[in-house]
């Protein structure tokens, strides 16, 4: 039985105050080019996507994740498809093997819009197409050891997904912020051994941005161990985020299981790195708990080594670090995991609350 | 979508599993990170004609099916491999403005570059008249020409490595400003709530044009000496009706991910406890 330790270091940050907003879209003559509707069906391929198939599932649960955002803005996925056409008034998505289709991207958007002057300015979304490229290697699982970021040789299929319906939505590419209009592979949650794909905050700041946001209640609050790294020209990139000691130097640390795991000292003063977002409507300032635990899965049962409270607008996801002090009672030699679940306390009510909690690696020296 | 060929496969190993690399590498001053490698025997070996040149003309034309194209011509400058058919060069690729009437609509197709009259690149053409984008790779197989300085399409200088390599810099130089020509798909512009990002200082390792030229002349011709002998490029035409690529469906891919579980150390009876109720919880960790 784990024992409670519990000490409360009072933390206090407000995070995500920067002014400037994130996402993009494109315009007409400065009007925002959308859908001239709030939900709009896209069409899955009887081929490519049977109905309860692998894929059929894995595309389900992506357009499900991008519909989990604060706007009025939704995609409806139907199945059975079975006349795939360019610019026939039906979004469609589906597969190809031709290479000169798919031209080696792993997937391509096909948009149609509108711009004209004609006794007033007619712009809007009129059509889009998501083409996936069967060469790709994709895979529908969200096992961790099987996916690129966590050191595994499969692109997750979900990610790529997302990152498509995002344009299909209206959104372009994000190149500023840690985003899934980035490089989507690395846009990703982990809480256990099962990774999870979101639309996150850039995505659901864009929705608002072109849709409006919901009359209803949308909040979600989530903890990532990714975050922003660069510039890859349109896109972001993005890395693990890290644990530092207390002068701020990246502590020492080696590849295990494809994650970096951190070499700490009992009773050492450390810097966990999380990357937080808001995906949902309003502002929040909820508590925050910091947990040691045995496994790379954090809940409450874990040992409560910290809380602190946190405060994550919607605007852009914010990074922060958490003054920590790792116990002195536990074992030399023995694998640790330190994490934090946002809202531990379950006060907010929130779509869902699976991607409260994250982690890092460590390992008691 | 963002694709992941040879040489940006190297920029997702970078980005995830060298952190070390990639701090160490941030933390240098006179020279800029280095993204990913530039593997010009690829792109060469892929490439049915590469060459310098400046874009002169840029018209659009439906398919017989009714997409519409954009066709983009060169005149070009020097010829670094292949045999093209004439001192132009006419590239057609899928997406571009279709006016009907009063009605003006374009098609955007993700993953492909832009062009402006008056840009002046280096090219590696692949499959023309029946790639939906004709470059190799479609946008790694275009280098910018920005005042002698090499760049990617994107406008990230190109820099050499240490061990004489190529390599994409995270060094953007900004685009040209001033009153925008013809413009090849996007007549629109993105709005973005920032700023773009600011114009970085030239690196000290900037490839020049003319030496990345010389340098692929030398590579083409190895590759040249492998290939029987190479048919004459043939620029596609305006006035040809064509057809555009037909996008049958096709199945999904076989899921070859394993379903293995990669556990560094043995779960407790205590994990195994949470484990379980986490689940049960719906994934919530709040227990």
């Amino acid at each position: 039985m784990k024992k409670l330790l519990i000490t409360s270091l009072g933390l206090v940050m407000a995070l995500g105050s920067l002014s400037a907003s994130a996402a993009g879209w494109r315009t007409c003559e400065g009007n925002k080019i959308k859908w001239d509707s709030n939900t709009v069906t896209m069409r899955a391929s009887n081929v490519s996507f049977p109905a309860g198939s692998a894929y059929g599932n894995a595309l389900q649960t992506s357009i499900d994740r991008v519909n989990d955002n604060p706007s009025k803005f939704n995609f409806s996925l139907v199945f059975g498809d079975t006349s795939i056409g360019r610019d026939n008034g039906q979004n469609e998505t589906w597969f190809t093997s031709d290479p000169d289709v798919h031209g080696g991207a792993p997937a391509r958007a096909l948009s149609w819009r509108h711009c004209y002057w004609a006794f007033g300015w007619h712009y809007g979304i009129d059509e889009v197409d998501v083409v996936f490229n069967t060469s790709e290697n994709y895979t529908t699982s969200m096992s961790k050891t099987n996916l690129w970021p966590f050191g595994g040789s499969f692109r997750p299929f979900q990610t790529t997904a997302i990152h498509e319906f995002g344009h299909a939505m209206g959104l372009t590419h994000e190149n500023r912020w840690y985003s899934i209009m980035g490089s989507d592979w690395t846009f990703i949650h982990a809480n256990g051994d099962t990774a999870r794909s979101y639309f996150g905050e850039d995505g659901a700041e864009g929705s608002v941005i072109l849709y409006g946001a919901t009359a209803g209640t949308m909040e979600d609050l989530s903890l990532t161990n990714f975050k922003y790294l660069g510039k890859d020209g349109e896109y972001s990139t993005h890395q693990p985020t890290q644990l530092f000691n207390s002068s701020n130097a990246v502590l020492s640390w080696f590849t295990d299981a494809g994650e970096r795991r951190y070499r700490v000292n009992k009773g050492q003063s450390v810097k966990l790195e999380l990357t937080g977002e808001n995906n949902g409507k309003t502002n929040q300032t909820v508590k925050i708990a910091y947990y040691i635990s045995t496994n790379n899965l954090i809940s409450t049962a874990d040992r409560l080594i910290a809380t602190g409270t946190v405060t994550l607008n919607r605007d852009q996801p914010a990074t922060f670090k958490s003054n920590l002090v790792i116990p002195a009672d536990l074992v030399s030699g023995t694998n640790y995991w330190v994490g934090a679940i946002v809202d531990y306390d379950n006060v907010l009510t929130e779509s869902t609350s699976t991607n409260n909690a994250s982690y890092l690696p460590i390992r008691v020296n | 979508m963002k694709k992941s060929p040879l040489w940006l496969a190297v920029l997702s190993a970078l980005a995830v599993q060298s952190a070390l690399y990639t701090t160490t590498a941030s933390a240098a001053v006179a020279a800029p990170e280095s993204t990913a490698t530039v593997r010009t025997h690829a792109l060469l070996n892929q490439a049915d004609l590469v060459f310098t040149g400046k874009v002169v003309d840029i018209q659009y034309k439906d398919s017989l099916d009714g997409i519409p194209h954009t066709f983009v011509t060169y005149q070009v400058d020097d010829v670094i491999s292949g045999r093209p058919d004439g001192k132009q060069v006419t590239l057609r690729f899928m997406g571009g403005r279709q006016q009907k009437g009063e009605v003006i609509r374009y098609l955007d197709v993700s993953e492909t570059p832009e062009f402006q009259t008056g840009d002046t690149d280096v090219l590696f053409v692949s499959r023309n008249a029946s790639n939906i984008c004709p470059l190799a790779d479609c946008n790694s197989g275009r280098f910018r020409n920005r005042d002698g300085v090499l760049t990617s399409d994107d406008g990230r200088v190109i820099i050499e490595t240490a061990d004489r390599s190529y390599a994409i810099s995270s060094a953007v130089l900004a685009n040209d400003s001033g009153i925008k020509q013809d413009i090849g798909r996007s007549i629109n512009e993105i709005a973005a709530q920032t700023r773009e990002p600011k114009a970085e200082a030239i690196p000290v390792t900037a490839v020049k044009v003319e030496k990345f030229v010389t340098d692929l002349k030398v590579q083409a011709r190895e590759v040249a000496s492998t290939r029987a002998k190479e048919p004459v490029f043939i620029s596609a035409s305006i006035r040809d009706d064509f057809k555009s690529p037909a996008m049958a469906p096709a199945a999904a891919p076989q899921e070859g991910a394993p379903n293995l579980l990669r556990r560094t150390t043995t779960p407790s009876d205590f994990d195994r406890w949470e484990e379980d109720a986490v689940r049960k919880n719906n994934g919530n960790p709040v227990l």
